[in-house]
């Protein structure tokens, strides 16, 4: 490890910018943190920016979901050394990737109204994709937003010159071990098998099923948490539109078949 | 030897543990699950009828320890003597359970400190099923002994206390003999396990069957009383200087679990780690220990996702 | 009680890189042990990583390591002079009484070579107990030979045969281009009191095997090394579990009719 102090940007594209703002929120430890590196570009909090310097970490949250967002990608991607996906919207396109699912056309008139048409060039709209499917992507943290835990860990073993170590099992884990009564088994909606944790359960430990925002895990058994999911009632629109709010793509790319639910929507 | 408790002295003799320590006993809420029983007041609340979710294995395998404090980048030992804690109303399944820990972490070629330690301050004291909890009850046909210090039995209006050690005799010498020693009627269930050579039936095509109704979710191992394995990583400070060594309980259902440097993986596939929990339970420790490391709590059909049942299909499949 | 996760702290002696990714500490350290025993080496904040001795000398231990992952890794960084966190010796060795009096022929494929190198140590440190000693070793590419300085002490006492996957390029040592497997498979090697040491990727023991036994070769004069990530080594945390047997307990050394047909 070298003694010089990082150089970290963290910068934003399409999203709500929650992501940042966790980064912002780790409190007590903000100032340990700010001391063990520099950062240069901070453009939400800070002044003085350095946009065009070469960056050893830059992480970027939001969703490419217009063609500025894939410019500034592709052009932060040359700037640094490791690329960090920051958040749900980053990972898998997030709420924005609901659009994949419906007619853009629509989506925007309903957003928009009769407007919409006349914004074409302004908005330069592209699909709502996560970075990954435009540039190399180093590291992905996700979570709508993101854990505190996960940035911090993330951070330190960078700090300390390791490869960063990223939790990998489904919500049940710390939900079990948390002693949580089972909302699946009580009848109720969560998505809890499929879906990465390292959340400690939050939603399930408030009696709220979880609703999917870290993302799926890669070895989820969709077919089988579909089953159970009806088995408790929920209708297979109501799982498809879960399945589609947060990582609609990536369930897809799993094999789930997430059908659209445009009709009923509107 | 046997002593007798009246029931509604009960709480009077679980006040006279809180006294000598530490106090956890089963509270009924949305469910079962051991509790710290703090106050006098709390002792109304203790449960005598359900079976806990979680299993009082967490008194001595918490999910999360710590092994050694890292102070400028030098391991310090944190292990250390505990003050005296009691665990009441352990069901037999889960008494055999700790016995079967004892085994492994006791182990006299390489003892683990930090288990010896929670143990030498644990008294696991147990109540007798007085009938199967539930359906997914198997424990009648697992061979459970009388591992335990002591035992309550339900006699109507007292409690048989069934003592097996002096450590449990100690607790309870206050309490007047009873006029006859009468063993406790070990749980019978309507549920049985066959007990079969399962190494013949490892390429049976019956896990698979089993293996679509798995979610990954971890559930069985996590509430497995005898699941012990475990993980060591470390966690820094962001000085990167001091930080601890933890030790996590850890899931063989686990994707990552057999991953070695270099991104090999050796149980990849789900059917592959489904099968070596259940050879695991049940054959793989009986070739070494004989008997099984399943004491038929039933707790991982009980909170499958799937409720799958691999007692049916060793019972009804493996021919 | 002696808690068995606390490590010996030993000095580095020497630290060789053998090749871009594998380097060999010496360090001054002389604890009972078999060729095939290994340890487990600690990087407080980082964590432990399960390493073979490859050395057998009385005055000293030398561990062969393989940067791969954040431990391993971490261990590269160590430097001469350091302190190096040890723990173990742990698991069963070679049982090296057992094979006195036999003609032994090893076969090693990349960094499973560290750990034959114990054993050819230990022979050569007890050469009369031993007949003739076959080597024979494969790498990827030139670069990944390792152990070179040895080679040719190796080739002189022994027979040595080393072959690359592929790009021989210009080595001292001539390399015939190829995967070792074809080079046992061409070698005229009879069965008669031989033993053999067999350590490699799981792929090379795969294809090796069934070279061997249609050589004649009885199952229990094979010997073979299997790996895990063994995280407690006592066989407690369950990790290198395979079909009942535990790798840091019962191995990592194994005679093949005991493992034969296990699988995950």
């Amino acid at each position: 490890m070298s003694t010089k102090k990082p150089r970290v940007a963290i910068h934003s594209i399409t999203g709500c910018a929650g992501c940042q703002l966790t980064f912002y929120f780790i409190k007590d430890r903000l100032l340990d943190f700010l001391g063990a590196i520099d950062l240069v570009a901070a453009p939400m909090i800070k002044g003085k920016n350095d946009l065009d310097g070469k960056y050893d970490v830059c992480f970027v949250e939001g969703s490419v979901s217009s063609e500025r967002d894939l410019e500034h990608l592709k052009k932060w991607r040359e700037q640094s050394k490791i690329l960090v996906a920051l958040g749900t919207c980053a990972t898998h396109a997030n709420v924005q990737g609901i659009k994949n699912f419906r007619e853009a056309k629509k989506v925007q008139e309903y957003v928009y109204g009769k407007e919409a048409k006349n914004m074409e060039g302004e908005l330069k709209p592209v699909a709502p994709t996560p970075l990954d499917a435009h540039v190399k992507i180093d590291y992905k943290i996700s979570g709508c937003p993101p854990e505190e835990v996960e940035i911090l860990r993330f951070c330190k073993d960078y700090l300390m010159g390791l490869d960063p170590r990223i939790y990998n099992e489904p919500v049940c884990v710390e939900c079990t071990k948390r002693e949580i009564k089972c909302l699946l088994e009580d009848g109720k909606e969560c998505m809890g098998p499929l879906i990465r944790g390292g959340c400690n359960a939050l939603c399930p430990g408030v009696g709220h099923g979880c609703t999917g925002c870290h993302g799926p895990i890669p070895e989820g058994n969709i077919p089988q948490t579909i089953t159970l999911l009806k088995a408790n009632g929920i209708p297979l629109h109501l799982i498809n539109q879960r399945m589609q709010k947060y990582a609609g793509l990536e369930f897809e790319k799993l094999g789930a078949a997430i059908k659209s639910e445009v009709e009923s929507d509107e | 030897m046997g002593k007798l408790l009246k029931k509604s002295a009960a709480n009077d003799f679980f006040r006279s543990l809180q006294k000598k320590g530490s106090l956890y006993a089963p509270v009924s809420t949305d469910m079962v699950r051991f509790q710290h029983i703090k106050t006098p007041e709390a002792l109304r609340s203790i449960d005598f009828d359900g079976h806990a979710f979680f299993p009082p294995k967490k008194y001595l395998l918490p999910n999360e320890e710590e092994l050694f404090t890292i102070k400028q980048g030098k391991l310090q030992d944190t292990n250390q003597s505990l003050p005296p804690q009691f665990v009441v109303n352990v069901r037999l399944c889960d008494l055999n359970a700790i016995a079967i820990l004892d085994k492994l972490y006791l182990d006299p070629d390489y003892p683990d400190p930090y288990y010896k330690a929670k143990r030498d301050a644990t008294t696991f004291i147990g109540i007798n099923c007085k009938r199967e909890i539930d359906e997914y009850c198997f424990c009648g046909s697992m061979d459970l002994q009388r591992a335990y210090d002591l035992l309550l039995d339900d006699r109507g209006e007292h409690y048989y206390i069934d003592v097996r050690s002096d450590k449990g005799m100690a607790l309870v010498k206050e309490l007047p003999d009873a006029p006859e020693q009468q063993d406790p009627t070990l749980p019978k269930t309507s549920k049985v396990l066959d007990q079969k050579d399962l190494h013949q039936f490892f390429a049976d095509k019956w896990w698979e069957g089993d293996n679509e109704l798995c979610v990954s979710c971890q559930r069985c191992t996590a509430l497995c009383p005898t699941c012990f394995c475990f993980d060591v990583k470390d966690d820094m400070d962001l000085n990167l200087q001091d930080g601890k060594r933890l030790r996590t309980i850890d899931s063989c259902h686990s994707a990552d679990f057999t991953t070695v440097a270099g991104d090999h993986t050796f149980r990849s596939s789900r059917l592959q780690r489904y099968r070596h929990r259940v050879m695991h339970k049940l054959q793989y420790y009986k070739d070494t220990f004989e008997r099984s490391m399943c004491t038929g709590c039933g707790r991982c059909i009980r909170y499958c996702h799937s409720k799958i049942d691999f007692v049916k299909t060793i019972n009804e499949d493996f021919k | 009680m002696s808690n068995y996760f606390e490590h010996t702290p030993v000095e580095i002696l020497a630290k060789t890189w053998e090749s871009p990714d594998t380097v060999t500490f010496r360090v001054n350290w002389q604890p009972k042990h078999d060729p095939g025993q290994f340890i487990e080496i600690s990087i407080p904040g980082v964590g432990e990583s399960p390493i073979s001795f490859c050395s057998w000398n009385p005055t000293y231990c030398e561990f062969n390591v393989r940067v791969v992952g954040n431990v391993t890794k971490a261990i590269s960084k160590l430097e001469p002079g350091d302190t190096m966190h040890v723990r173990g010796p742990y698991g069963k060795g070679y049982p090296m009484d057992y094979f006195k009096n036999n003609h032994l022929l090893f076969i090693g494929g990349g960094c499973g070579v560290a750990p034959l190198k114990g054993i050819i140590e230990y022979v050569q440190h007890h050469r009369k107990h031993f007949k003739d000693v076959d080597l024979y070793f494969g790498y990827r590419s030139r670069d990944d030979i390792l152990f070179k300085h040895l080679l040719e002490h190796w080739e002189k006492e022994f027979f040595l045969h080393v072959t690359i996957d592929k790009d021989a390029g210009d080595f001292h040592y001539s390399c015939p281009v190829g995967f070792v497997t074809q080079a046992v498979q061409e070698a005229d090697i009879p069965p008669d009191n031989k033993i053999v040491f067999l350590c490699g990727p799981p792929v090379m023991m795969e294809k090796t095997m069934p070279l061997l036994l249609d050589k004649g070769f009885h199952e229990d004069q094979i010997w073979v090394s299997a790996e895990r990530h063994m995280k407690c080594c006592t066989g407690k945390c369950g990790h290198c579990m395979i079909n009942g047997k535990y790798v840091c307990k019962d191995g990592p050394v194994f005679r093949y009719d005991e493992i034969k047909g296990v699988t995950e």
